[in-house]
């Protein structure tokens, strides 16, 4: 490069001017290009220095971050595509692109050499150095005169003075009540170092917990009795044995979980190996775009004459792509089904469906796998319960699970008339077990074929009754928006495709009836014996893969945090709905009757034993008093105090509106802990400032769905202004606590809570790293024996560590177990406990004796929608509430009316979806400019016909509203969304307008009572913050089952003038 | 001179704006404002926890609903303060393309499908005989005699005319504020051009330019013109894209320097 200075440039420069004038290209080379070397800035600058990162914040799946770092600064980031091009041609003669641009090859042996970040990725820097980084701790000062939630309402104060009053402020919740009132909420902290700790620390304190979480909670409740708490999915490479994928409801170039890795990944399946991929999901998105192909299926049409396919011998056993014999495929022979013409379908790439009709869609095709006698008979028979009418077996459920929870009867009762007595507390192990009638999957799918007046999905009119098949087809296309006639392409195509991959995501079980649609996604891939298949898998993706079985140790936290808490016996704690936490600490009721409380408040703290070792199994010990009685009190759960660490729920949990009441006029006290002010610090009492993931080192473990690397987190730079790191936050809070409550340390651990942070909730990044990298047995005996480790030295200077797994030798997460009875027949060993299903049938339960027990017990109120209850024993589609359903004047479907709020009298004619965006982490970077500006449009998608019903032109301000609540953003108009669905995606800030003709009348349940609804004035949100919209009442008996929130479905209007 | 060029894969692309991002990244110190918009609070350290707004919160207590991207009940918002610690150029531009529709069908209530989108991301084209340099009456526009690269030569010659930005037909010359005819001559503020350099600085280390290096679903290379003929094949490539402006202006065909490859439709039998 050029040494002459920028001021000879400049003369250079000007001299020239009329040279260059005439182009470039022409006159005397030599004397046109020589001086005219790049500028002095665009030289390579070796002066900085690069500190290998990775991604936080709840960005689950992680990815390589190179952080330039020059002068005590961050510079820039670039990420793992910065390999030089010359080297890698030399590396790879025949492969030149091998590092720029993975192979195929080089992907299937599970090469995923590239960890690239996606745009959230590169916003970190500016998240870091945002200008409004909290920085230093403010107390709320009430001689301001300002009310909670106005920011001019803090003071400056110091750390000792912030964590005296935080630790007061506790303490005195802790003895206002004597057993039930501190709420603990956490979020997207560096290592979830507050589930590790909390759940520590619980045993001495009576905490109110959330038994759920807003991502993948109802997946989680879904699996508990369905296919087992610690099933998993198939390895992640394992796609590219796949020969069919349908992808439901998940995007992995937006979601946070998987990530775009993945989704290059299936890009090069889509390009090279040809494989057909089908989206289905409720919003246009780049999964649907870019990468489906859509497929052509041909199949024979359904004649009325028609009758149920009735399997006869088995034909076939498909000898392709399978492990091993006693796993494969079987199919046959078949009198009756389909006998009509063969008929051609086009599936389109994007299969869009109505939001929260998911699990409809899938009954429907079900039922087509069903009549055409499509499914895998001895797959059913021997793995699974309850698809056949009075199946009989003796359950060979496991005492625990894999990560040690008790597999135990909730209630005494029998399974069947003539099956075996069960008693509470005690295994199911050996009892017999019979499908009471009417709870079959079988008899299910036949009473669709009845009136809608009778519950079944046939015209009330009788029009359908002279072709039921197509009567019920033609029902589900009215609700989901899918023709009958691609909805029996998809059934047939992943029935008899052999292996096919489910990929299904979190988009769906994003909704009040979501539980029941990942229950069926389990069931779907039973039914067809994709479960246990390389290449296929067991349903859902939204949940554990086998990639963590590659390390010995894997950091976990959904084993001890709310997500997995399906047992009641798991902490001697008071388990809610997160959900439900506004109306908790308003009503001191979560939805619940009381009575409800009182029964599972004594169930949650009852001293249980373990019937087979005498001894409580869950680490985290139990209450030493007996259980605790609620009855009679003013408010069943008393919620006196929030402590929240980087989490912002107000604004990524449902209806903000009621969350903001709550915060302002009913919490006592509410402890933030954050980078950055957000809506919900903003009704803190004390607001700590936490410093960023740059400003200290540690060792990144992905999420347990995402990749098999793992990550090196280096401290970049020092912590900023007064931060202080979480973990010494952490540390100093909680040892306080433990002081001012006379605990002593050794209660909690020896060595009290810093060694007890520093040694387990989260040791420092070298010690977590020598723990956490080393293979398993496991991998050794399926991929091979030599493995290098590199040093820790080593992994800062390159970043990330991967174990692969071929696709070739993938991991079948089910393949195991999914053998019934005790004995593996290929090695004629005993199947170790936690190799079987960790239900209460050892099978996957297409009836769940667990839930018919406690459906036994716990009765729905019918006459309270709100009231806490199992809604099924048997998978099925369970109406959303507020759903689709309730926009039509007749139950068969046919006159659209809009849904008719009761108490606003309003008629609101499309339905919100609330999707998770590509440019945050949950609410996380909402603030960042940087990011947010790229963002064109932030407000609310819509379908192109219906804006113009309504006048609306892309880019207008409107007003998006509905019972709960209203935003006032920019509409974006496009075919991206079906008519009829409105998305506003997921964490955008809630920014309550200050203009008092900014306000809308909405209607908010405040009452104990969970029925009586008044109406509120609030600001309509200026920001766009989708839970304005959603519904809190959720919950559906937490004791026993984990939540998501309800984010899709239900009914809203956009108009460009504001309701009254 | 070997001269570079950009491949541009449409059937990969999905629009997601990582490759913009990393530009913005890597080019931080090049933004037209570096030298006005400095984050002052990252001075130096002793100035974090300053006394610089009064002993304040953030941005000022008290202050915030002006001071923060909070927006105030009109709409009004606090974003231009919080824009000038990044990059406004854009020197890589992400479009989306719709077509088609998704409508309704009343009688059965289903929806009828026929929506696609379509992506293109370019930044400068590198053109062969680039329109910019000949319309610049400072002759401050050149081409790198390494890449081939459309360089700015100095930032101070420039005159902040916008005749390059207007005879580019893909808007490759960038200001920090697009209204920068509005600044006075002698105005320091006054924004000048900027573009994408090609990133002659990472090539010149043997690095791909930062665009290409992020770009996770490889729709996006770089490289010399000859070797990404080669390396893709004369016959899978094409110099033109619906979506991808004409290069010919009034001062004859500019010559881009990229190539792509069309989203292909791929129904699956």
């Amino acid at each position: 490069m050029s040494n002459i200075s920028r001021r000879s440039f400049l003369k250079v420069g000007a001299a020239l001017s009329a040279a260059a004038a005439f182009g470039c290209t022409k006159g005397d080379e030599d004397e046109v290009y020589t001086p005219l070397s790049p500028q002095d800035d665009l030289v390579f600058d070796t002066e900085e220095k690069v500190v290998c990162s990775s991604g936080a914040y709840n960005c689950g799946s992680r990815c390589h971050h190179k952080i330039h770092v020059k002068n005590g600064r961050m510079i820039a980031m670039t990420s793992a595509g910065d390999v030089p091009y010359d080297a890698c041609k030399e590396l790879n003669e025949n492969n030149p692109d091998e590092f720029v641009h993975d192979t195929l090859a080089t992907m299937s042996e599970g090469k995923q050499v590239q960890y690239r970040a996606c745009a959230r990725g590169y916003s970190y820097i500016s998240k870091t150095y945002q200008p409004d980084r909290l920085k230093y701790p403010l107390i709320r000062d009430e001689t301001l005169g300002f009310p909670k939630g106005d920011v001019r309402g803090f003071r400056r104060a110091t750390w000792d003075e912030a964590l005296k009053k935080a630790v007061n402020m506790i303490v005195a919740s802790y003895n206002a009540s004597d057993d039930t009132n501190i709420g603990y909420v956490t979020g997207t902290g560096r290592q979830w170092i507050h589930y590790n700790l909390v759940a520590r620390f619980r045993k001495k304190f009576p905490w109110v917990w959330f038994n759920n979480n807003e991502s993948t909670g109802n997946t989680d409740g879904a699996k508990f009795d369905s296919i087992g708490g610690t099933s998993k999915s198939n390895s992640r490479t394992d796609r590219f044995n796949s020969k069919f994928i349908l992808t439901w409801g998940q995007d992995n170039s937006s979601t946070t979980f998987y990530q775009v890795n993945a989704y290059w990944m299936e890009t090069k399946i889509r390009e090279d190996l040809k494989t057909p991929i089908v989206v289905i999901s409720s919003t246009y998105n780049d999964a649907a775009a870019m990468l489906a192909t859509g497929v052509e299926v041909t199949y024979k049409k359904w004649q009325p004459s028609d009758t149920t396919a009735v399997l006869g011998q088995e034909t076939e056993v498909y000898q392709e792509n399978y492990i091993d014999g006693d796993l494969a495929y079987h199919s046959y022979e078949i009198t009756g089904g389909a006998t009509g013409a063969s008929t051609k379908v086009q599936v389109p790439a994007w299969v869009a469906c109505r939001p929260a009709t998911d699990g409809a869609l899938m009954v429907a095709m079900m039922y087509v796998i069903y009549k055409r006698g499509l499914y895998d008979r001895k797959f059913l028979q021997d793995a699974c319960f309850g698809f056949f009418k009075g199946q009989e077996i003796i359950s060979t459920a496991p005492a625990k699970c894999q990560a040690g929870m008790p597999v135990w009867a909730p209630h005494d009762g029998k399974i069947g008339d003539t099956g075996d007595q069960i008693s509470t507390g005690k295994t199911f192990t050996g009892k017999k077990m019979v499908v009471p009638a009417g709870y079959s999957f079988e008899e299910y799918l036949e009473s669709l074929e009845q009136s809608t007046a009778a519950g079944g999905w046939l015209s009330s009119d009788g029009s359908d009754d002279s072709n039921k098949y197509a009567g019920v087809l033609n029902y589900a296309a009215r609700l989901t928006g899918v023709s009958a006639d691609i909805i029996e392409a998809i059934a047939i195509k992943y029935a008899e495709t052999k292996p096919a991959f489910l990929e299904a995501g979190g988009g769906p079980q994003r909704a009040y009836n979501g539980l029941e649609w990942c229950w069926l996604c389990f069931c779907f891939a039973a039914m067809c014996g994709h479960t246990n298949k390389r290449g296929g898998g067991p349903g859902m993706t939204m949940y554990s893969t086998p990639d963590e079985m590659v390390y010995e140790e894997r950091l976990s936290s959904a084993w001890n945090s709310g997500s997995s808490r399906v047992d009641p016996w798991s902490g001697a704690t008071i388990a809610t709905n997160l959900s439900a936490y506004p109306h908790t600490a308003i009503t001191g009721n979560d939805w619940r009757t009381p009575e409800q409380i009182v029964e599972a408040v004594k169930l949650e703290t009852a001293w249980y034993e373990n019937p087979q070792t005498g001894e409580s199994t869950y680490p985290y010990g139990i209450r030493p008093n007996g259980p605790i009685d609620v009855s009679g009190r003013e408010k069943p759960i008393q919620l006196d105090c929030f402590v929240v660490v980087h989490a912002n729920y107000m604004v990524s949990q449902a209806n903000t509106n009621k969350w903001a009441v709550a915060l302002r006029d009913h919490l006592k006290s509410l402890i933030v802990a954050d980078l950055h002010m957000t809506p919900t610090a903003r009704y803190a009492d004390v607001v700590f400032p936490i410093a960023s993931h740059f400003e200290s080192e540690y060792f990144g473990d992905p999420f347990i769905f995402g990749p098999t690397a793992r990550f090196y987190h280096g401290k970049a730079i020092e912590p900023m202004y007064e931060c202080w790191t979480e973990e010494k936050f952490e540390q100093t809070l909680w040892s306080m606590v433990n002081d001012a409550l006379g605990i002593s340390n050794g209660d909690i651990t020896e060595g009290g809570i810093p060694a007890y942070i520093a040694e387990t909730a989260r040791p420092s990044g070298e010690a977590t790293y020598t723990t956490r990298i080393a293979p398993s047995t496991y991998y050794k005996e399926l991929v091979t024996e030599n493995v290098q480790t590199p040093s820790w030295e080593e992994l800062k200077n390159k970043g990330f560590y991967d174990l692969t797994i071929p696709a070739d030798k993938p991991m079948v997460g089910m393949r195991d177990i999914t053998i019934p009875g005790s004995v593996d027949p290929k090695t004629n060993q005993e199947i170790p406990e936690d190799h079987k299903i960790a239900t209460s049938t050892g099978r996957i339960n297409f009836f769940s004796p667990f839930w018919y027990l406690r459906m036994q017990t716990l009765k729905q109120d019918p006459a309270n929608p709100a009231s806490a209850g199992f809604r099924t024993a048997t998978a099925k589609y369970i109406p959303n509430r507020e759903g689709y359903e309730k926009f039509f004047a007749d139950i068969d479907l046919k006159n659209f009316t809009g849904f008719k709020s009761a108490n606003s009298q309003r008629t609101y004619k499309l339905l919100y979806l609330c999707n998770k965006p590509r440019y945050r982490a949950q609410s996380v970077l909402d603030n960042v400019s940087m990011i947010k500006n790229e963002v064109k449009h932030h407000g609310v998608r819509m379908n192109a016909i219906d804006a113009a019903e309504r006048g609306i032109k892309d880019g207008d301000l409107v007003y998006v509203y509905n019972d709960r609540g209203c935003i006032k953003v920019h509409a974006e108009v496009s075919y991206r969304l079906p008519p009829g669905v409105v998305s506003v995606e997921h964490g955008v800030w809630y920014r309550p307008a200050t203009d008092e003709n900014e306000q809308v009348t909405i209607w908010m349940c405040k009452n104990k009572d969970n029925k009586t609804y008044e109406p509120v004035k609030v600001p309509v949100d200026l920001g766009g913050c989708a839970n304005v919209l959603t519904d809190d009442c959720f919950t559906l008996d937490p004791t026993f089952c984990v939540q998501t929130l309800a984010a899709q479905g239900g009914p809203c209007e956009v108009s460009l003038t504001k309701p009254e | 001179m070997s001269q570079w060029g950009f491949y541009f894969n449409q059937d990969r692309c999905l629009g997601c704006l990582t490759c913009k991002m990393a530009c913005k990244n890597w080019n931080e110190k090049r933004r037209g404002d570096a030298s006005i918009n400095i984050r002052s609070y990252l001075q130096d350290n002793q100035e974090y926890a300053s006394e610089q707004n009064g002993g304040e919160y953030g941005v000022g207590l008290g202050q915030e609903e002006n001071q923060n991207i909070y927006l105030d009940s009109e709409g009004r918002s606090n974003y231009e303060e919080f824009n000038k610690f990044y990059m406004k150029e854009d020197w890589r531009r992400v479009e989306t393309y719709e077509y088609g529709t998704c409508s309704l069908d009343k009688s059965t209530n289903t929806f009828v499908q026929g929506v696609d989108r379509r992506y293109l991301t370019i930044s400068c084209n590198h053109c062969s005989d680039p329109v910019c340099v000949k319309v610049c009456p400072m002759g401050n526009i050149r081409k790198d005699p390494v890449t081939g690269a459309v360089l700015v030569v100095s930032y101070e010659s420039c005159i902040s005319c916008g005749k390059c930005k207007e005879a580019c037909p893909w808007d490759a010359p960038q200001f920090y504020d697009n209204n920068f005819a509005a600044y006075k001559q002698d105005d320091p503020k006054r924004p000048k051009m900027t573009k994408c350099t090609l990133c002659v600085d990472r090539i010149s280390v043997g690095l791909k330019p930062a665009c290409v290096a992020a770009c996770w679903n490889r729709a996006l290379d770089a490289g010399p013109v000859e070797e990404l003929i080669a390396k893709y094949g004369e016959g899978n490539i094409t110099t033109t894209l619906p979506e991808f402006k004409s290069s010919q202006t009034p001062l004859g065909d500019t010559q881009p320097n990229i190539f792509f490859k069309k989203k292909t439709d791929r129904i699956r039998k």
